[in-house]
Formats: structure tokens, C-alpha cells, sequence
């Protein structure tokens, strides 16, 4: 529960909007329609102007008339709709997307909604976007089997908005520069002689600028809708003084901000939030929680808990503000396509806020504010924004303590990532100065970007995206064509995989067919970032950069910082293990042919059960053998190699990202039997170097041993799962035997690490009255959810994963 | 004749296609030997398709449980 009775109230009173295999478990979610109607009024009346300056009158519209409300007890105001119990829709997007959620129980205004949907359907950037590709490439990606649909389909989007901007000059300083720009821009146009080459440029930005002010402008009126409200409330409707005294304290915070540079903490956290909103659910929808929070938070922190010379407030107080930051996070409502809503099972999205590293000049990042952000979550217990850690040898050992404290209360965050390799990749492969590398947050689960003022990502059509390789091999062996799942040509025609001579025909097989979908995948983003900067202009998040400012372009246009990454979702580990049996058992010792094999997966192992033991207990990845380890290493060799390939809308190559969410659950039904000796329909392996559920049986050592055969530095990011013994980690040795292990897991040049520790016995034990463990948290790959809200089909995947006992030794 | 869209089995496809779905119906008890105990051999169809013999009247799986 929370440290004080306001966020125990919270909590209790909190809309968690949770989805499980795409449907929301709380049955009082609801689509909010405004946001869809105002827009869509908007666009009406704005046809034939420029596409930027349509979306500004669209989002001024919105933050002009949509109902905005405060609730009891709440310190952050301000959300995406018009009910705490509802989520936006987003017609302009993709018109599956909305059409589903329109045909849903969600939706009770279907009238209305079916004809706002109709209406957008020529503008959408589904639309838009399905004209360049052939029907046969729509039904590839539209299947989900080998590779993710296209964000112009999904609706689905990723952003790391400039928080730093907003926080530190106020939107009116920015409204001022603008209008600066705007000024300039005209006189250099009137000069005499003309010159075309110098001024035709202008035109577009001064379309853009003029979007952006459009934007600013609109954005503070929305703050002082929020400033009146509390004051009439605080005025007409509160008898108790001291909620009362809030409300007024509310009023004058969102008087000043965002219009003004935050004051305090209060100020800060109000403005992030309003930030947050506009960026990830307003102008448009985007997952992630993309911020180094301790980083941006810090100046305000010092000037309100510690120097107390602005805003002034307990530290107590502080971390109740945490909290509260949590419960709203945990509340709002987000929107996007099905695949994605089975893809965050028990979630209700990827909110990741980064702490910890190091600051610019080299020194810990860590400071009172992470402490009190961890021990806020610690206290408050919600799933939700999940926390990466950068791991620096330099950290201190306090901040390091605390994040033992809720790793081993079994949030499964935070997620620790190695802070050193993830700074010197953005240094290496995209030229990042080294003191704002320094400075990098997770864009989502996985992938470090920057932060900071101008730079940051905008779009997942930047980084994001899926491969999923264990279909991919599935059809390499079955030339090309899906025989299990879609029934229709998946990838080119490499041959039947019953006729390969060498484990090289085998290979090759799978790399071609990884090639075609890692292209058809790139190509997919690319498409749709041109439909994105053409049709789906952000000019308030453009306005917030100053890159885009100083430039006169759209956020999604401007690639400033390349951050090219694309995953690689659940299922590396089944290629890995499945290859290094057919490496054993047809081509080196010759137990079995390539046709018997092809036909045993093919009936699904039917009949050849002892024929599935062999292939199950071949080598395994995550033991530390090396048989199976070299084919580890050769497969991530190939995965790099075939991305670095390609050339993206960002002029350089992409990292891959190897990790999985919920996708080794849903792909799990779609991928044949495989030849690690896995059925048709089990759930596959959970990320990008975790061993297969039950496989890794030689001690936490030996993980940790094979991970580390894998270069991590060439990949944005490799997951890795470990499930440890809640005995140990709750014994007085538990944080010493955890250092410990992490020191071996750091000294190794592992990317990243999460855990799960929670015990056989509370799983099983929570499947059968649920009702007694509703704070029971568990993470799947790469968010953590609530245990009793998965399917049972999920929750089996977490139970089969391996307790590894850290004192073993091995 | 019923149809796949009627079947409760039958899941919204991954994009929100209305056309088609993921039948999800055909579910597999696993062998104590391995570490989970069921697969779930999914399927995509055409919602206008014929229904199965295993056709249960229903929206779409209503029983998150049940689901993935």
C-alpha cells in the first residue's frame, strides 16, 4: 500500500486497465469517443490546408472542448479523455485498428464512431501506407507470423518526448522563438534581389512554424482549463481546508506550467505529465515512458526537498509524489492495434522510465531522487511504469540496495542494463557525443536512445518493429510456404527442408528467409515513416525539439540522432537449439535424416516420441556447453549481419533487438513443432538469450557463461530472463549473493538482466484463489504484470520457467 | 449454416482485419515432461468460412482465462 492514507485511497479507487490476450480484464473500460469527434470535426472544417497545420487545429480543438477532470485526492492532474475509465481513440491512424475497437464491447456511441471510422478511411495512414506494397506482401505482414505488421496498421508507436525543453523554458519562451523564426523567415522572403534558391525552402517551415505556435498556444489554454477547474472546485464545491488549499496550490501549478519554466518538484512533475500526455496519447499515440527521470527530475528535487527554496516539501512528500506518479501511469489509458494488446499480456503498456548511470561529466547519476523514486515503488507496488536500471560500476551501493528491495519483492523490475556498453553503442554506431550518450534512457523495453532537448527518437518507424525468427525457420524448411498457421507463402521458395544434404543447405535456408522478412520489415517502417511525415504531422512534439524549431520540421520527418533498431521477438533461442540438434543428430552423428525430421514436425511428432526425447535432450543453449553455444554464437552473427545490410530512413543500418514481451506466448500457437523437440502450439523461448523454459539445469553460472558467448555490443539490446529463489533472496545473505552474482553478470559484458522471484508454490497457489494475491507481480519479458490477471496458458510459461539457487556456486 | 465470426473460438486477427480471425479451439494436454502443459495449435481463418464441427455459439472468447 502506499506511505500515506491519500495513495492507499488512490490505489484502492484506481482504473488498472490490464489487457489479456488483447481484451481489457477490467470490465469497466470503455472507449472514449471525444478525442475521435473532435478531431474528426476538425479535419472537416480544415480540409485543403497544409497536413501540419490541419493536425494543429486538430489537436486545438481537442484541448479547446474535451472534458477535462480532476479527481479526489489527486496531486498530478490532467488525462487523455474525458473518464478515468476510458482509453482515446485514434481514427487518423489505422482504420483496422479503430474499426476493432469501434465492434467491440468497449464502444457503446457505435453509430457515431462507425461513421467517424468510414469517414477517415481514405486518410488514414493505413491507406496511405497499403498502396506500396502487392496484396501478397499485405497478407505476409497482416499475418503476424513471420514479421510484425506495420505500424500503419498496428497504430503502434514509440516516442521519447523533450521533456527538458518544456521543463526548462516554458512553452512561451518557445512560443516567442517561433514567432522569431516565423519573422525572420518573412523578411529574408521580401529581400531584394530575390533569390529562390535562399527563400523557397521557407515555405514549408513557415508552415510548420506556424503549425507548431498553433499547437503551444492551444497546449497552455488546455493548463488553464485545468488551473480554472481546480480553482472552481477549490472555491464552489470543497469544504475541507486543506483539499481545498490543494486545489488552489493545483490552480496556480497549472497556471505556470507548462507556459512557464518548472519552479519545484510539483511544478516538474505537473509538466512532465502534461508533456507525457500531449506526446504519447494526444497528438498522437505512442507507448513508453521513454525518460532518465532521476536525471530530469534532480534540479527540482534540490530546489523543493533539499534546499527548499521553490515549492518547498517534505521528502516524505516527495515520495508520495512518486507514488501518485505511478497510480496515474497505472490509470491511463492507452490505445493501440490487437497484436499489440496480446503482445503486453496482463499490461496495460510498456511505461519505462530509466534511473540510475552516470551524468555527462562522468560522475554517479544516482542521487536522493532515484532513492526516492525506488522506494516509491517499492511502497506503492503496481506494475506499472516499469524501471530500467543502468548498471555502472561506479553506482553506489545504497541505490543498488534499493534496487535489490524490489527486485526481491518480485516486481521483476527494475531491468538491469549494462550502462557502459549501452553508452559507448550510441557513441560507436551513431556518433553520439559522448556526454549525451551519457545521458540515455530506454525508448521502450530494450533500446537505449537519447533525451535531452533535440535528438530524441520520435517514431517507432525510427526503432521498432519485429522479425519473429522460430516461424521464420518453421518455413525455411518448408520452402517457403506456411503449412500449420496461415496457409499461404510466407517467404521465398528456398526449398524443402526434407532434401537439404548439409547442415549449410540448412542454414542458408534460414538466412534467406530471414532476409526477406528483415527487408519486407524495413521497407514496412520506412513506407510508413514517409506516410507519417506526410499525413500524421506531430507539430507539438515538433515544437518541443529544438532541432525542429530551429529547422522548420515535423518530429517525424527530421531524423537528427539515428536510433535504427529492430527486434528480433521470441523464438532466437528455439532457432538456436533447434539448429544445434539438427547439427547433432542428421548431420554429425546421422541418428536421423532431414526427411524423417521434416515429417515429424510436420505430424506435429506424432507417433516419434522417442524421436522428440532425442531432439529434446540435444544441447542446450544456457548451459555453458559449447556445442551448442558456437551455434549461438553463429546464429546472432547472422542476425547481425543480415541487418547491416540495409540502409534506413535515417541514411545508416539498424541495431537488432533481441527480446520477446508476450510474443513467445502469442507466436507460440502459431509456430509448428520445432526441432528443439518443442510441440506445435507451446510457447516459445523469452528473449533474446534466456534458455528455453526448463533447459537451463547447470546453475545461474552457466547462463550467465553462455550469454556472455554472445557479443552483445553488435545489438541493441539481448534479453535475458533469470527466475531466482525467493528463499535466498529474502535470507540476510540475499543482497550480498545478488551483488555478487550481478558483479560476474557486469565483468562478463552481459547486456541486460530482469528477474522473477516469486515461488513455485505462490503461482500455483494464486491460480487457485487469485482473489489472495492481487499484488502479485511477475515479469514476463520486458514489463512485469499481475499475475492473477494473465490466461492460464501465460502463466504456465512463468511457472516453467527455471529457480535458479544463486548460492550453488555452479 | 453457422460461420467462423459466430464461433466463440474465433479470436479478431491481429491487425483488426474484420475478415478474418485466429481460431484458437484445438488445445493440446501436454506430457508430464514437459514444462508446460498445454499448446494451443492456433489457426487463421476467413470469418465467412463454414464452421467447424467444434462451433460453439458466441462473440469471441469472452473467459480471459482462457485466452493467450
Amino acid at each position: 500500500m502506499g506511505t500515506t492514507e491519500r495513495t492507499t485511497r488512490l490505489k484502492n479507487r484506481c482504473r488498472f486497465k490490464h489487457v489479456a490476450g488483447g481484451e481489457y480484464v477490467d470490465a469497466g473500460v470503455k472507449a472514449g469517443v471525444e478525442r475521435a469527434r473532435l478531431i474528426t470535426q476538425s479535419h472537416k472544417e480544415n480540409i485543403g490546408e497544409p497536413n501540419c497545420v490541419i493536425r494543429a487545429k486538430g489537436l486545438e480543438n481537442i484541448l479547446s472542448n474535451i472534458t477535462v477532470h480532476i479527481q479526489d485526492d489527486e496531486l498530478i492532474v490532467g488525462a487523455n479523455t474525458e473518464h478515468p475509465d476510458y482509453f482515446p481513440m485514434y481514427p487518423e491512424l489505422s482504420y483496422f485498428a479503430t474499426l476493432d475497437m469501434v465492434e467491440s464491447q468497449y464502444c457503446d456511441h457505435k453509430d457515431e464512431m462507425r461513421e467517424i471510422t468510414e469517414y477517415w478511411k481514405p486518410y488514414t495512414i493505413q491507406t496511405k501506407g497499403e498502396k506500396y506494397f502487392t496484396p501478397e506482401e499485405i497478407g505476409i505482414m497482416y499475418s503476424a507470423t513471420t514479421i510484425q505488421p506495420p505500424m500503419f496498421v498496428t497504430a503502434f508507436s514509440s516516442i521519447v518526448p523533450t521533456y527538458e525543453s518544456v521543463l526548462e523554458d516554458g512553452l512561451l519562451k518557445r512560443i516567442e522563438e517561433v514567432e522569431k523564426n516565423i519573422a525572420n523567415a518573412n523578411a529574408s522572403l521580401r529581400k531584394s534581389p530575390w533569390n529562390a534558391q535562399e527563400n523557397l525552402h521557407y515555405l514549408d517551415k513557415l508552415d510548420q512554424w506556424k503549425a507548431m505556435v498553433i499547437a503551444m498556444k492551444a497546449v497552455v489554454g488546455w493548463a488553464q482549463r485545468h488551473a480554472r477547474l481546480a480553482k472552481i472546485m477549490a472555491e464552489n464545491f470543497l469544504t475541507d481546508a486543506k483539499r481545498k488549499e490543494e486545489l488552489l496550490e493545483i490552480s496556480d501549478i497549472c497556471r505556470n506550467v507548462p507556459a512557464n519554466p518548472a519552479r519545484g518538484l510539483r511544478d516538474a512533475m505537473q509538466s512532465k505529465w502534461f508533456t507525457y500526455l500531449l506526446c504519447h496519447s494526444i497528438e498522437r499515440y505512442s507507448s513508453g515512458y521513454g525518460q532518465k527521470e532521476d536525471k530530469l527530475l534532480w534540479p527540482y528535487f534540490q530546489k523543493s526537498v533539499i534546499e527548499k527554496s521553490d515549492q518547498p516539501m517534505s521528502r516524505e512528500e516527495a515520495v508520495e509524489l512518486f507514488e501518485c506518479e505511478r497510480l496515474k501511469v497505472s490509470e491511463h489509458g492507452s490505445t493501440k492495434g490487437r497484436q499489440l494488446r496480446e503482445f503486453f499480456a496482463g499490461s496495460n503498456d510498456l511505461f519505462i522510465l530509466t534511473l540510475g548511470g552516470i551524468n555527462p561529466d562522468g560522475s554517479d547519476a544516482s542521487n536522493d531522487c532515484t532513492n526516492a523514486i525506488l522506494e516509491a515503488t517499492e511502497s506503492i507496488i503496481t506494475t506499472e511504469p516499469s524501471i530500467s536500471f543502468r548498471w555502472n560500476e561506479i553506482g553506489n551501493t545504497e541505490t543498488k540496495q534499493k534496487v535489490f528491495n524490489c527486485i526481491k519483492k518480485g516486481f521483476g523490475f527494475p531491468s538491469i542494463k549494462n550502462d557502459e556498453m549501452n553508452t559507448q553503442q550510441l557513441i560507436k554506431y551513431f556518433n553520439v557525443p559522448e556526454e549525451v550518450a551519457r545521458d540515455w534512457a530506454l525508448v521502450l523495453c530494450m533500446s537505449p536512445g537519447i533525451t535531452g532537448r533535440r535528438g530524441t527518437q520520435k517514431t517507432r518507424s525510427e526503432g521498432g518493429s519485429d522479425v519473429y525468427p522460430a516461424k521464420v525457420l518453421e518455413i525455411a524448411l518448408t520452402d517457403g510456404f506456411d503449412e500449420f498457421f496461415s496457409n499461404i507463402q510466407l517467404g521465398p521458395k528456398t526449398g524443402d527442408g526434407a532434401e537439404f544434404k548439409s547442415f549449410e543447405d540448412v542454414w542458408n535456408a534460414l538466412k534467406l528467409q530471414l532476409r526477406f522478412a528483415i527487408e519486407l520489415g524495413l521497407r514496412s517502417k520506412d513506407v510508413g515513416r514517409i506516410m507519417e511525415s506526410t499525413h500524421l504531422s506531430c507539430p507539438f512534439i515538433s515544437s518541443i525539439d529544438d532541432g525542429c524549431v530551429e529547422k522548420g520540421m515535423d518530429a517525424n520527418a527530421l531524423a537528427e540522432v539515428p536510433n535504427p533498431w529492430h527486434n528480433i521477438i521470441g523464438g532466437s533461442v528455439v532457432v538456436i537449439d533447434s539448429m544445434t540438434a539438427i547439427k547433432q543428430l542428421v548431420f554429425d552423428e546421422k541418428k536421423y535424416t532431414m526427411a524423417q525430421l521434416v515429417e515429424a514436425l510436420r505430424n506435429n511428432w506424432e507417433g516419434k516420441e522417442e524421436m522428440r526425447i532425442d531432439f529434446w535432450n540435444a544441447p542446450k543453449f544456457g548451459n555453458d556447453d559449447a556445442y551448442a553455444d558456437a551455434v549461438a554464437t553463429k546464429y546472432y552473427d547472422l542476425i547481425a549481419d543480415e541487418w547491416k545490410r540495409n540502409t534506413t530512413y535515417s541514411g545508416t543500418y539498424p541495431l537488432p533487438l533481441a527480446q520477446s514481451v508476450a510474443g513467445y506466448i502469442v507466436n507460440g500457437p502459431k509456430t509448428a513443432a520445432t526441432a528443439n523437440g518443442r510441440h506445435a502450439g507451446e510457447a516459445l523461448d523469452d528473449g533474446g538469450s534466456s534458455p528455453y523454459m526448463g533447459c537451463d539445469k547447470n546453475g545461474p553460472t552457466a547462463v550467465l557463461k553462455s550469454a556472455s558467448k554472445i557479443n552483445a555490443s553488435k545489438y541493441k539490446g539481448i534479453l535475458l530472463n533469470q527466475r531466482l529463489s525467493t528463499v535466498l533472496m529474502n535470507s540476510d545473505a540475499g543482497f550480498d549473493l545478488w551483488h555478487a552474482y550481478m558483479k560476474t553478470w557486469h565483468s562478463l559484458d552481459i547486456d541486460h538482466v530482469q528477474f522473477n522471484v516469486i515461488s513455485q508454490e505462490d503461482m500455483k497457489a494464486a491460480q487457485i484463489e487469485p482473489e489472495k494475491y492481487t499484488d502479485t507481480l511477475v515479469r514476463i519479458a520486458g514489463y512485469s504484470a499481475k499475475f492473477i490477471d494473465l490466461a492460464r496458458y501465460s502463466q504456465d510459461t512463468i511457472i516453467a520457467r527455471t529457480e535458479q539457487d544463486m548460492a550453488s556456486g555452479s | 449454416m453457422a460461420t467462423c465470426k459466430e464461433c466463440k473460438f474465433v479470436t479478431p486477427s491481429p491487425t483488426g482485419d474484420p475478415t478474418t480471425g485466429i481460431c484458437l479451439v484445438e488445445r493440446i494436454q501436454l506430457a508430464d515432461t514437459q514444462q508446460t502443459n498445454t499448446a494451443i495449435k492456433g489457426k487463421m481463418v476467413q470469418k465467412a468460412m463454414e464452421a467447424c464441427p467444434k462451433f460453439e455459439a458466441g462473440e469471441s472468447w469472452k473467459d480471459i482465462k482462457n485466452l493467450l
